[in-house]
């Protein structure tokens, strides 16, 4: 009997310990996620390496943009970011370029600097397109050098096709989504093996960030709005000369996707980068900038009477 | 610093002297070159075992460092370049070293502050049952694991290498294959890019030394011996050292029999693969840097020029140095040498040859106060061994005091603590003084020009 009593006292003890350690990780995860919102947009390892950022508003939406120091001197490089992920994680591609090039890093709508309130829409592949083509007016440039990772091949995609004067040459890494592939549970698969590739670099800590600042149900929302835009239905209206890139390792992009997508292009070129994984510009963002110079440098050529 | 992903071996001249210099790149010194506290402190007590067990347990230590041929065949050749990388500070450098093995070179990357990239590594593979003697069955099982290594990269070139006179005891348990980079893997790429400003300079570390071999591919290549204390021919032909070394190891054979020669290419593990210049050629000419191509035959010739501009080094900052630090095989401290201010002088292994090296270095030298020297370990009184007696008549030439650093002379070559002694007892011969100001690129330079041709070293800029 009173073995019984005693019993049932562990068993609500270890029950009052398992809530009051679960309440705890709960405040504890709440604090951490809303400190995590409040990191400054650009990294302070970039800020001391020359990297400035300013915030704009573009129609109903307030922009958070990068830019490297250089004096502007031939078209812009404007780098777009990747699913939920912002700008931050450009930034080490946006130096490694800015030693040529004037570079412009912007954020999305929704995502890290450019962060939006839960209340405000999820913004689809076409929306965040235009977006980009009033941010681009808004910022006094005509014409620029897109280069994009990931999902960002997808905004870039549409941009280019719908406003082609906008664009005087598309670099596209790891473009999302191989449409035999397109599931939620395939893509998160796929990014699951690639993390473990990077895991001597993770961008992980970065992601995080950029997750509290997104939110998870823009994310998720993005993710479906990612697997609904087939990016092949934009690429071949694209005139721009463009320049596919993908690592051999990369598991999002498959060879086979990338070869797909340079058939559909008039006016493209591949490159692969031997030992590579998806985030490229994260993880090797020399070997990235060192692939795609030559073809910057002739897109800068041909533009130079403009 | 992270532990070595599978498939580079720990206790192997590449790694280790990675691993030293990128102490020497964090200025700390070489405290623990098994990376296993736990193995520190094991290793002295290891000591006290009769020698067949002592023996024993070297091999299964070196059992620990090999993959299995399943696991060869998952080989991660970027995982490995990456661990390379990071072991380094993440900084701009006025210069990096790429290429061939070399313990003087590593000494000469430590006094610039600048980093070393490995072209060869080893990669043990664990075999059920191998006699170290019989060249045949070793070269024929030997094909299936360089064919699957092969598979794991496209600019990868495998020197399978089998020397049962100083390899002896690992021999038992595994094959040894040597993995030389013919092409700049992405984290080395990427490391260079991040590192190297436009205009600074990047030296291929060239050792011509050959080796003759029996090719079986384009990539592939079965080593039979290696430099050290036996030559080529009696590897090859046998002779009366190979016959008696045979029958002190209880062999019913006079000579070995390698499979028939075809070949003669880069040594496994001290030459360099050529193949890597033209990719670094055309990096070095797209990032404006300078190439510059150290070039030498005798991997310890470049301890007698390394050895001349560290003395020049001291003196332009007001040292006179007096003391030199004799490093044996992987035992080396560049961070500890500098600390000292001494003049390091790197020996290929504890054998006659590089023995007779050193008594060349020291006979044409004013005469060193002190002489510190540690001798490397490998279990087994293999062919051309110095034995103690001729180091101890080496140590002799110190006019103060010449003492072996962290070596159990009674136990030589059978030591296997010395390993994880070396450093704390290098490190308690003298003051640890400040370093002068980094090595410039000028001064190296002009250095192996000055002292380079009397010892078969040439420079020449290849862009």
């Amino acid at each position: 009997m009173r073995r019984t009593i005693q019993c049932k006292k562990r068993q609500g003890m270890a029950l009052a310990a398992g809530i009051g350690l679960g309440v705890a990780a709960v405040v504890w995860g709440t604090k951490r996620w809303q400190q995590m919102k409040q990191t400054p947009p650009v990294s302070p390892r970039s800020h001391h390496a020359g990297l400035a950022g300013y915030y704009q508003q573009i129609g109903d939406w307030r922009m958070f943009t990068r830019v490297t120091p250089e004096e502007p001197h031939g078209l812009p490089v404007v780098l777009i970011h990747g699913l939920v992920m912002s700008g931050r994680s450009m930034e080490p591609l946006a130096l490694a370029l800015g030693r040529d090039y004037h570079v412009l890093v912007p954020d999305l709508p929704g995502f890290g600097g450019s962060a939006l309130p839960a209340s405000a829409p999820v913004l689809s592949v076409n929306e965040l397109a235009d977006i980009l083509w009033q941010w681009l007016q808004h910022n006094g440039f005509q014409r620029a050098i897109w280069v994009g990772s990931a999902f960002g091949c997808q905004v870039l995609a549409a941009l280019a096709d719908k406003y082609p004067e906008a664009v005087a040459g598309l670099v596209l890494q790891g473009p999302t989504a191989d449409r035999h592939a397109r599931s939620l549970v395939r893509q998160m698969w796929r990014g699951w093996r690639n993390s473990r590739m990077e895991a001597h670099r993770s961008p992980g800590a970065l992601a995080r960030i950029d997750w509290a600042k997104a939110g998870l149900p823009r994310g998720v929302g993005t993710m479906r709005a990612m697997l609904n835009d087939p990016i092949e239905h934009h690429l071949t209206y694209v005139t721009a000369p463009t320049l596919l890139l993908r690592g051999s390792r990369d598991p999002v992009c498959p060879a086979r996707w990338l070869d797909e997508l340079a058939g559909l292009l008039p006016h493209s070129e591949k490159i692969t980068l031997r030992g590579g994984t998806h985030r490229l510009h994260y993880v090797y963002p020399w070997s990235f900038c060192h692939a795609i110079r030559p073809f910057l440098a002739r897109i800068q050529q041909e533009s130079q009477h403009e | 610093m992270s532990k070595p992903p599978k498939g580079i071996a720990r206790f192997d001249s590449a790694a280790t002297m990675l691993l030293t210099l990128a102490n020497a790149l964090h200025d700390r010194p070489f405290a623990s070159p098994s990376q296993s506290p736990m193995l520190d402190r094991l290793l002295p007590s290891f000591d006290r075992l009769p020698i067949r067990l002592r023996e024993w347990g070297y091999a299964v230590s070196g059992l620990a460092e090999g993959i299995s041929h399943k696991q060869a065949s998952e080989l991660d050749i970027e995982g490995i370049a990456e661990w390379m990388v990071s072991t380094y500070p993440q900084r701009d450098y006025p210069a990096a070293f790429v290429g061939a093995t070399n313990g003087a070179l590593v000494h000469l990357a430590a006094a610039m502050g600048t980093p070393w990239l490995p072209q060869t590594f080893l990669c043990p593979v664990r075999m059920q049952q191998n006699d170290p003697d019989d060249a045949q069955s070793g070269f024929e099982e030997g094909k299936a694991v360089a064919a699957a290594l092969l598979a794991t990269w496209p600019k990868l070139a495998v020197h399978h290498m089998q020397d049962p006179s100083q390899d002896r005891l690992l021999l038992e348990k595994m094959h040894d294959f040597r993995l030389k980079l013919r092409d700049m893997p992405l984290a080395f790429n990427e490391f260079l890019l991040g590192g190297l400003p436009a205009g600074a300079t990047l030296f291929i570390n060239h050792c011509t030394r050959q080796w003759p071999v029996t090719r079986t591919s384009d990539r592939s290549f079965f080593q039979f011996g290696a430099p050290g204390g036996a030559t080529e021919n009696e590897y090859l032909r046998g002779g009366p050292r190979v016959a008696e070394y045979l029958a002190r190891a209880g062999v019913d054979r006079a000579r070995w029999e390698p499979p028939a020669i075809t070949d003669h290419v880069p040594d496994a593990e001290w030459g360099l693969d050529g193949y890597l210049i033209s990719p670094l050629k055309k990096l070095a000419e797209a990032q404006r840097w300078t190439l510059m191509e150290i070039r030498y035959d005798d991997p310890e010739a470049l301890s007698f020029v390394v050895a001349e501009i560290y003395r020049d080094w001291y003196l332009a900052a007001g040292i006179l140095p007096a003391r030199l630090t004799v490093d044996s095989f992987l035992l080396m401290d560049p961070w500890c040498s500098m600390q000292q201010h001494a003049i390091p002088f790197w020996l290929m292994f504890p054998s006659v040859p590089s023995a007779d090296a050193l008594q060349r270095f020291l006979e044409r030298q004013p005469p060193f106060n002190h002489i510190d020297m540690m001798l490397y370990s490998h279990g087994t009184d293999s062919i051309g061994l110095a034995d103690i007696d001729r180091w101890k008549q080496l140590l002799a030439f110190a006019r103060e005091e010449g003492a072996f650093v962290g070596v159990d002379e009674t136990r030589f070559p059978h030591d296997f603590s010395t390993f994880s002694r070396f450093d704390s007892a290098l490190r308690e011969r003298a003051p640890l003084l400040p370093v002068p100001p980094p090595l410039s690129v000028d001064n190296v330079i002009a250095g192996i020009q000055r002292y380079g041709a009397r010892h078969g070293v040439t420079l020449q800029a290849l862009t």
